[in-house]
């Protein structure tokens, strides 16, 4: 990982951004914790590089209204959102609004790492380059996972017990990759590109 | 007859041939249409006024006017001419001059509007009202003077009726009129549109419907003692005792089966009475048949809408009851999901944070101590948010209420209705006569019995061929009443029967396989027992057993 990558913890539940930063630094991570949407955005610079650790219900400005706001900043820090609800629709909501991912809270540090190394990679190409224009979308590795799972006939409950994640996390997933697929469909310069 | 009405449907298909019907149709009711009317003109020819035709008593105008009000204006070529055609039929031999012929045609145009004006009435899945049997009753009363009036002044004016006899004729006719159609009306009507609920329960309660048969027959005997030979009573008033059974049967029963008692009372008097009375006694039992339907209906066309009104009131009840159940349920689990999933969350980081920092060589012990410090706290708030949980779900108060199972099992199969009827298909509901009353919260168990409607659904959706039937069945032994819900279904796996019961446990694909779990809770917190009766590759069955009531409060509250 980049040595300046930064993690941006943002959960009102102070337990929750303690241990996390806890848990991350001893990672290796560099954090900076934040107990509410409001405090980020306060705190925001455009030099930020990393990722965000954003949950998705918070009193005052919520994890979607916070990532809409960063959007409208034309941020490029990848926001990774956690929920402790559970909550199917709101996840897509967030991943539809261009979340890097999405975790169900509780979550297991080795999920929560593949995660953060995928969305920082994800933006480690950013740096450097122009803004990618029309780009095939890439699925992440977790998404990768999902995918050749199901297609080796895995049903929900086996690969969220394989993945270590809740049944309905997979279920995101799975809706997420119809989604990029169903864009490559309408879009055919897209596919030509590749 | 037959070339009769063949001509006639094809002047009714090309007045107003829009609307699809075939001609081999048309002709086929048309026929019919007029064989009823012709028979049912013959039948009740019994003592006409001074040779006119006109009798106390017209079942086949009725016919003319249901006719109008199904059909429309395009059926008015053949209403308009059915008298005529029955009266050459009867009657023939007879001189049949202009002002006869004007006469018949009268009754059939007069009708016929007065049909097509009670028409719009009629819609999809029409039920009697009030309202609508008030206007049926002043239209009919009305068209059937008008008819009276003029028939007979045509027939006086043609000199076919004395002056002498006017009256007599126009009152004659106007009660034939006005009973015959009061009588079959309603009945064709309700008959036709089935009258639903009511009527259905009729067949549960054989033993009442035959004591008010009974109870009929008696004061049909006492009201006409001519009918078994005995001298009559000029005065009639024991006709009034005809009233009791009557609005028993209205009351108990609604409009369905009150027109079918007044049709065969109405049956009896032509078969046994009329004969022995003269045409003026005749005309006196007529107008009191007409006073004696009209209260019949009126109070059983009352008492449907009451039950009709009832029964929607309490399926909303249910279906609202569910909608808070399902609202709490939502809630509950947004709620554990923060209360719970974030210590829970915190616990696991800082559990993990402390392994973590063990593993580094040269560890400091502080650092490692607050760690643990911080995971016990979170530990304890776990705790604490599981113990106020329990106490919440522990707060839950059984309100004691006698309950008709019979009522609660129809709440059950009305509330899970709209999702069986996506599959085509109702639950059977079979419940043994003499259910004695239970005492226990009716949601509750509506929510148990919801829940294994819904299983045994989900279990017979599941399963691709053979038969696909849903019971419920309600029996009673001993103190206990036992409520079963039967599927033929694949049956539960032997492997899952000893821990049905338990929470998280399912045979589904989607689902925390906490149904039968809470249905356990709740039938045991109303004091009764649930368990799998029978499952195998023919389906399964899981009964729940409720304790009789006893005693005669009607609300305990515990």
């Amino acid at each position: 990982m980049s040595a300046d990558a930064t993690i941006y913890i943002v959960d009102d539940d102070i337990a929750m951004r303690d241990s996390l930063a806890l848990l991350l630094g001893l990672k290796g991570f560099r954090t900076q914790i934040f107990a509410s949407a409001e405090n980020l955005l306060a705190a925001y610079s455009p030099n930020w590089f990393g990722c965000m650790l954003v949950d998705l219900r918070m009193l005052g400005m919520d994890g979607l209204q916070l990532q809409a706001e960063l959007c409208r900043r034309e941020c490029r820090v990848p926001v990774v959102i956690m929920t402790a609800y559970g909550d199917v629709a709101t996840a897509r909501a967030a991943l539809k609004a261009g979340a890097e991912d999405f975790l169900e809270k509780p979550f297991d540090d080795s999920v929560l790492i593949d995660v953060l190394q995928s969305a920082l990679g994800a933006q480690a190409p950013l740096r450097q380059s122009a803004p990618r224009a029309k780009e095939v979308p890439q699925l992440t590795t977790r998404e990768q996972q999902v995918a050749d799972m199901a297609r080796a006939g895995l049903q929900v409950k086996q690969i969220a017990a394989k993945l270590n994640i809740s049944p309905r996390t997979v279920e995101v997933y799975k809706s997420r990759m119809s989604q990029k697929l169903r864009g490559l469909e309408d879009d055919p310069a897209s596919s030509s590109d590749a | 007859m037959l070339a009769a009405s063949a001509t006639l449907a094809i002047v009714v298909r090309t007045f107003e041939p829009q609307r699809e019907m075939t001609l081999l149709r048309a002709v086929g009711l048309s026929a019919v249409f007029l064989v009823v009317y012709i028979l049912l003109d013959r039948v009740s020819y019994i003592h006409d006024v001074d040779h006119t035709e006109i009798t106390a008593w017209s079942p086949q105008v009725a016919f003319l006017v249901a006719a109008a009000m199904y059909y429309g204006a395009r059926v008015a070529p053949l209403t308009i001419l059915a008298p005529g055609l029955a009266d050459c039929v009867l009657r023939s031999g007879k001189p049949l001059d202009a002002a006869v012929i004007g006469a018949i045609l009268s009754i059939g145009c007069i009708y016929t509007l007065a049909g097509i004006l009670l028409r719009k009435w009629l819609r999809k899945g029409w039920r009697p009202t009030i309202g609508w049997f008030a206007v049926l009753s002043v239209v009919i009363a009305l068209s059937a003077l008008l008819v009276a009036v003029l028939y007979s002044a045509i027939l006086n004016l043609a000199g076919r009726l004395t002056a002498a006899s006017y009256l007599t004729a126009v009152r004659t006719d106007w009660v034939g009129d006005v009973n015959g159609i009061v009588i079959l009306l309603p009945l064709l009507l309700i008959l036709y549109f089935g009258e639903s609920g009511n009527l259905r329960q009729v067949r549960a309660h054989f033993g009442l419907l035959a004591l008010q048969v009974g109870a009929l027959a008696f004061a049909f005997l006492i009201a006409f003692p001519e009918a078994w030979g005995a001298p009559m009573d000029d005065s009639r008033t024991p006709f009034y005792l005809l009233f009791l059974p009557i609005i028993w049967v209205a009351l108990r029963w609604g409009a369905g089966v009150t027109a079918i008692a007044i049709a065969s009372l109405q049956l009896g008097i032509v078969l046994f009475v009329a004969e022995q009375n003269t045409a003026e006694s005749l005309l006196a039992i007529q107008v009191l048949m007409v006073l004696l339907a009209c209260t019949g209906l009126f109070m059983g066309i009352s008492v449907s809408e009451t039950v009709r009104v009832n029964m929607l009131m309490r399926s909303k009840d249910v279906e609202l009851s569910n909608l808070n159940a399902r609202m709490a349920v939502s809630e509950m689990n947004s709620a554990i999901g923060h209360e719970l999933n974030n210590p829970l969350a915190a616990l696991v980081n800082y559990l993990r944070s402390a392994s973590l920092i063990m593993e580094s060589p040269g560890f400091d012990h502080a650092v490692l101590q607050r760690a643990l410090d911080k995971a016990r706290g979170e530990a304890t708030r776990s705790v604490t948010v599981v113990r106020k949980l329990r106490e919440f779900f522990r707060a839950g108060v059984v309100r004691r209420e006698r309950i008709d199972p019979k009522v609660l099992a129809a709440d059950a199969v009305a509330a899970v209705q709209m999702r069986f009827r996506q599959a085509n298909f109702t639950p059977v509901v079979e419940v043994s006569p003499h259910i004695p009353p239970i005492e226990a919260d009716p949601l509750q168990l509506v929510m148990v019995l919801q829940n294994l409607l819904s299983n045994a659904y989900d279990a017979v959706q599941a399963t691709a061929s053979g038969p696909r039937r849903v019971s419920v069945a309600v029996t009673h032994s001993g103190a206990e009443v036992m409520f079963s819900v039967t599927d033929t279904g694949a049956g539960i796996p032997d492997a899952l029967r000893d821990q049905l019961f338990r929470p998280l446990t399912s045979t589904k694909a989607v689902g925390m396989g906490l149904g039968l779990a809470i249905c356990r809770s709740l039938v045991e917190a109303n004091n009764g027992r649930i368990s799998l009766l029978r499952s195998g590759a023919e389906g399964t069955t899981i009964a729940f057993w409720m304790p009789v009531a006893v005693g005669k409060t009607d609300e305990v509250d515990r």
